[in-house]
């Protein structure tokens, strides 16, 4: 059974050390992992650098993730960086 | 992890607030004679600059409006705006109204952004009716022979931006995003690669750490210059390379030597979606770009050194107040310490001892020197606010006046300073108001229409004296008397001076105009400047001529921390006469010698009025058998101290009094001896002043008494 | 120069934590035992000799050094309007933090005889008398049996009032020295 993560609110250098807990402990669980990207309301490079680090991870660790739902602040970021090269985000919702 | 966004922001408010005021300088001056390419660039740098900074903290309001001003200072230089007196008052609002954004930010309030529109759309109009370029070119500046001069940016430039930004960058409370906007207000971002190479896998990855770096190709109608000042603020941090993009091919070979292990792929594929790929390094072929020489500038790392907000200041070093200030209170501990083991040293008789704690305590007043220096600041800092003031105030006021400084150089202590804005900003206000008259008043005076108000500063015998002089109508003996007869200031049969009368005009509640103007009428009296200068242990007199005009004159001491003093003995208790004060010493001749208060005595033809302390302080003991006079000197009058001995020159430390002793006269503070005891430090002119109205009281006293007991009562 | 908060407000919950007992200094002026609440006191020293301020009313006895501060010293005595406190082999100085423009500011006060401190609860403080007692009644807090007799405590702020003294010291000194020639007048 996946696991839903929903990200929200701020998601920024603020909130990093906090979400990047979060994060490992979602990977610990080694369940299928969808994270929810569309109540985010604010989002910065340090934000984008957790979910670009959370997908390799997955990866890594075998554990299938998928990123979706973007909202405007996450697709904002993603178009002026480029980051599409670096981020898997898919359209639908969890 | 602390952020240092607070601190970053602060420094943004300070360095922006000292271009406003540059900027303000400058547009006060050209108002008066042409302009010169220097201060049009220096304009244009300033403006600009602030928008740069404004942008990295997304400060995007401030962003729009000084991005329009920047506009107009960049027609300004190309030639094809010329700088008016309209022209130069819209620029002087527009700077009022950043200024106003700023303070509201950096206060946290609203901004107040509708006042910004009217000015938009007057910056608008102007630049409307003039295309660019369209310039004589008289204004405009010449060859780019410095780096600084920028190319009038006519045709749009492609560059390669290479950002690798620092791994503190987000923890210093940036964000590569910010930047990447604000390239975006300059032209376009055309191609955007980010490399993320040297993120980490598993626990090595950090997430307050940076590992995004983005190659990017940028086109815009700017130059290199304005490339590098967007990134000004983590030049240090991290490593930006900027270069024309058709140079770029034979810049890779270098940026992928100098790149992080295991980028270099990353870095090949980057520029692969850029379009680019390194090309076989050999002399950089001449730019398609209509570029001028700048550019060669460019092709280092290294930034151009011309972009300094602020040219010659890099000889000075900010320093935060508070830790000179405890650094002169231990220098101030030091010189009693010194003195305390020079006077054991003399005590035990030791003459080679004597001699090394001399050693000390001159080596230690010149620390003291140096460091009560580095709180001196020029009044010029203050004086300079003025031009402003009074251009603005007397266009309010329909007047025409022009203002003259002098003696801006003249030193003072830093905390005096402060104190003393408000204080000379009322008597200038004053002097506009109520002073001069208007031009009508001076024509039929036979008086230039044009008034003139004169600030000037000087050091004389130890003070800091300050003058604000005009050539107005002078103040109104009679009506000030009138006043203050009609307050019960004064008796209506007093005899008082000129001198005293025109004093009257800073009692509370006291003003002869006719109509008081929402000027100096702010709630801000006479009776507040006067306490102020008080409060600076300072005085203020007033010279003024009817038809002439009127000179305020503040008196201030040079510093309120130490004190150069002479010490003398008056039976147990030990004073210090502020040295500047005291012309000489001389032995009381002892056919002189008597107890009551109104002796004199005859100074090499002159005539010296005499204090004995002991029987003004009622100190109650008996002469000793030798006494001493000091003269000393208050204005321009001199006075004889009676004491009993004279221990000599001290140097010591100022210790207030406190509040408690806050209407005492005659004594200005206190000071700690050698031997630990308390000496108190005469105040010269207060103890005169003092003396004489006891004196005099004293005589109406008598007279009244030898009334009385006439008429047998 | 010290703690900053004049009455120590964080410590108080704690002297105070049995409820309603209060400490206090009590010494002797006079003839009479005061006594002052122990929280706003510094030190207590023996009498050294001050230097005499001029020109000021006989209740501020002069200005002493404290380690390295001036501080000034007053006569409690003069101050409650008696006769003026001489100094003996048992006089103290008692150093008191007062909070003026919410600074805080060391005054020394002149007592005749140091006690012992006393811990008296508020149920033995009755409120000080409206007339008939030696002492103006606004300078004290209330009066505290002890044992057998009354000891007056001192309410330090208006005692030690700024405002109060600082307006007394701008009265001409001289209205003091003018007498003797009113003596013979009306």
């Amino acid at each position: 059974m996946s696991h839903c993560l929903s990200l929200s609110g701020e998601a920024t250098i603020f909130q990093a050390a906090e979400l990047h807990h979060t994060l490992l402990d979602a990977l610990a669980q080694a369940q299928p992992l969808r994270v929810d990207l569309s109540a985010i309301t604010e989002f910065d490079c340090a934000a984008a650098q957790l979910l670009i680090w959370l997908q390799r991870e997955g990866r890594r660790l075998g554990v299938p993730l998928a990123l979706c739902a973007p909202g405007a602040p996450v697709r904002e970021l993603i178009a002026l960086l480029g980051l599409d090269t670096e981020l898997d985000v898919e359209e639908e919702r969890a | 992890m602390t952020l240092d966004m607070e601190l970053a922001l602060q420094t943004f408010f300070e360095e922006s607030n000292d271009l406003l005021g540059e900027m303000e300088q400058i547009l006060l001056e050209v108002e008066a004679e042409t302009t010169t390419p220097e201060q049009l660039n220096a304009l244009f740098r300033a403006m600009h600059t602030i928008k740069g900074s404004a942008g990295l903290f997304a400060l995007d309001d401030v962003v729009r409006f000084t991005h329009q001003v920047e506009n107009a200072l960049d027609r300004l230089r190309d030639g094809s705006l010329r700088l008016d007196e309209d022209l130069a008052g819209l620029l002087l609002r527009c700077h009022d109204h950043v200024k106003s954004l700023l303070d509201a930010l950096a206060a946290k309030d609203t901004l107040p952004i509708a006042a910004g529109l009217p000015l938009l759309a007057e910056l608008s109009a102007r630049l409307d009716a003039v295309a660019p370029g369209h310039g004589d070119g008289a204004a405009g500046p010449t060859v780019a022979s410095d780096a600084a001069a920028p190319a009038s940016g006519q045709t749009a430039s492609s560059w390669l931006l290479s950002l690798r930004f620092g791994p503190d960058l987000l923890r210093n409370g940036m964000d590569p995003a910010s930047f990447i906007r604000y390239l975006h207000t300059m032209g376009r971002v055309v191609a955007i690669a980010p490399v993320t190479a040297t993120l980490p896998a598993g626990a090595d990855f950090n997430p307050e750490t940076n590992y995004l770096r983005l190659e990017l190709v940028f086109e815009g109608t700017v130059d290199a210059g304005a490339l590098w000042d967007a990134f000004e603020f983590v030049r240090e941090d991290s490593r930006i390379h900027i270069c024309p993009l058709a140079e770029a091919p034979a810049q890779l070979a270098g940026l992928l030597a100098e790149a992080e292990p295991g980028e270099a792929e990353a870095l090949l594929a980057a520029w692969l979606r850029l379009g680019l790929s390194p090309q076989a390094a050999h002399a950089p072929e001449p730019a398609a770009a209509p570029v001028t020489a700048v550019h060669d500038a460019v092709k280092t790392a290294a930034p151009p050194e011309a972009r300094q907000p602020r040219p010659p200041e890099s000889k000075f070093i900010k320093v935060e107040a508070g830790k000179l200030d405890k650094l002169i209170n231990l220098i101030g501990e030091l010189v009693i310490a010194g003195a305390a083991a020079n006077l054991m040293a003399r005590r035990a008789d030791q003459t080679p001892l004597v001699e090394a704690t001399l050693t000390i305590s001159n080596l230690i007043e010149q620390i003291r020197a140096g460091t009560l220096s580095m709180r001196m600041i020029q009044i010029g800092e203050i004086f300079n606010r003025f031009p402003r003031v009074v251009r603005d105030v007397s266009h309010e006021l329909g007047k025409d006046i022009q203002l003259t400084i002098s003696g801006a150089d003249t030193e003072l202590d830093k905390s005096m300073v402060d104190k003393l804005g408000d204080p000379l900003m009322h008597i200038v206000r004053n002097a506009i108001d109520h002073g001069i008259e208007d031009s009508a008043q001076r024509r039929a005076a036979g008086k230039p229409d044009e008034g003139t108000i004169w600030l000037n500063a000087y050091h004389e015998s130890g003070s800091v004296v300050i003058e604000v002089a005009d050539d107005g109508a002078g103040l109104r003996r009679e009506r000030i008397l009138a006043k203050a007869i009609e307050r019960n200031l004064v008796a209506a049969d007093a005899a008082l001076s000129d001198q005293d009368i025109f004093k009257l005009i800073f009692e509370p509640g006291f003003s002869t105009a006719e109509h008081v103007t929402n000027l100096s009428g702010r709630g801000v009296g006479m009776d507040v400047v006067r306490k102020s200068i008080e409060q600076l242990r300072g005085s203020v007199e007033i010279d003024s001529e009817p038809q002439l005009g009127s000179t305020f004159r503040i008196r201030l001491p040079l510093t309120l921390a130490i004190i150069d003093g002479f010490l003398v003995q008056n039976g147990d208790a030990t004073f210090v006469v502020p040295l500047e004060a005291v012309i000489e010493c001389i032995e009381l001749p002892p056919a002189q010698r008597q107890d009551n208060g109104h002796d004199c005595l005859n100074l090499r033809g002159e005539i010296l009025p005499l204090l004995h302390l002991s029987t003004f302080f009622e100190l109650g003991a008996a002469p000793g058998k030798r006494q001493n006079v000091v003269v000393v000197r208050f204005g321009d009058s001199k006075a004889g101290l009676v004491v009993d001995e004279l221990l000599g020159e001290y140097q010591t430390v100022i210790k207030p009094l406190g509040s408690l002793f806050r209407h005492l006269k005659a004594i200005s503070g206190s000071t700690i001896l050698g031997t630990g005891e308390v000496a108190l430090i005469l105040d010269i002119p207060s103890l005169i002043h003092y003396a004489t109205r006891k004196e005099s009281e004293r005589y109406s006293l008598e007279s009244e008494w030898g009334k009385r007991s006439r008429s047998g009562g | 120069m010290g703690a900053l908060n004049l009455r120590k407000r964080d410590h108080g919950p704690a002297v105070e934590a049995a409820p309603e007992i209060g400490q206090y200094l009590t010494f002797q002026l006079g003839g009479e035992t005061f006594a002052i609440g122990i929280l706003v006191i510094k030190e207590i020293l023996e009498y050294v000799p001050l230097t005499v301020v001029p020109l000021l009313p006989g209740f501020v006895r002069g200005v002493m050094n404290l380690r390295g501060a001036v501080v000034p010293v007053l006569d409690l005595s003069l101050r409650f309007a008696r006769d003026k406190t001489v100094v003996a082999h048992r006089t103290c100085i008692v150093i008191i933090e007062v909070s003026y423009n919410e600074q805080p500011h060391y005054l020394g006060v002149l007592v005749d005889t140091v006690h012992e401190v006393l811990a008296i609860p508020d149920s033995e403080i009755e409120p000080p008398p409206q007339f008939g007692s030696k002492v103006r009644a606004d300078f004290l807090d209330g009066m505290a049996k002890v044992e057998d007799h009354f000891v007056m405590l001192l309410n330090v702020d208006k005692v030690l009032s700024e405002d109060e003294m600082a307006l007394l010291t701008d009265m001409k000194p001289d209205a003091a020295a003018a007498p003797e020639m009113q003596l013979e007048t009306e």
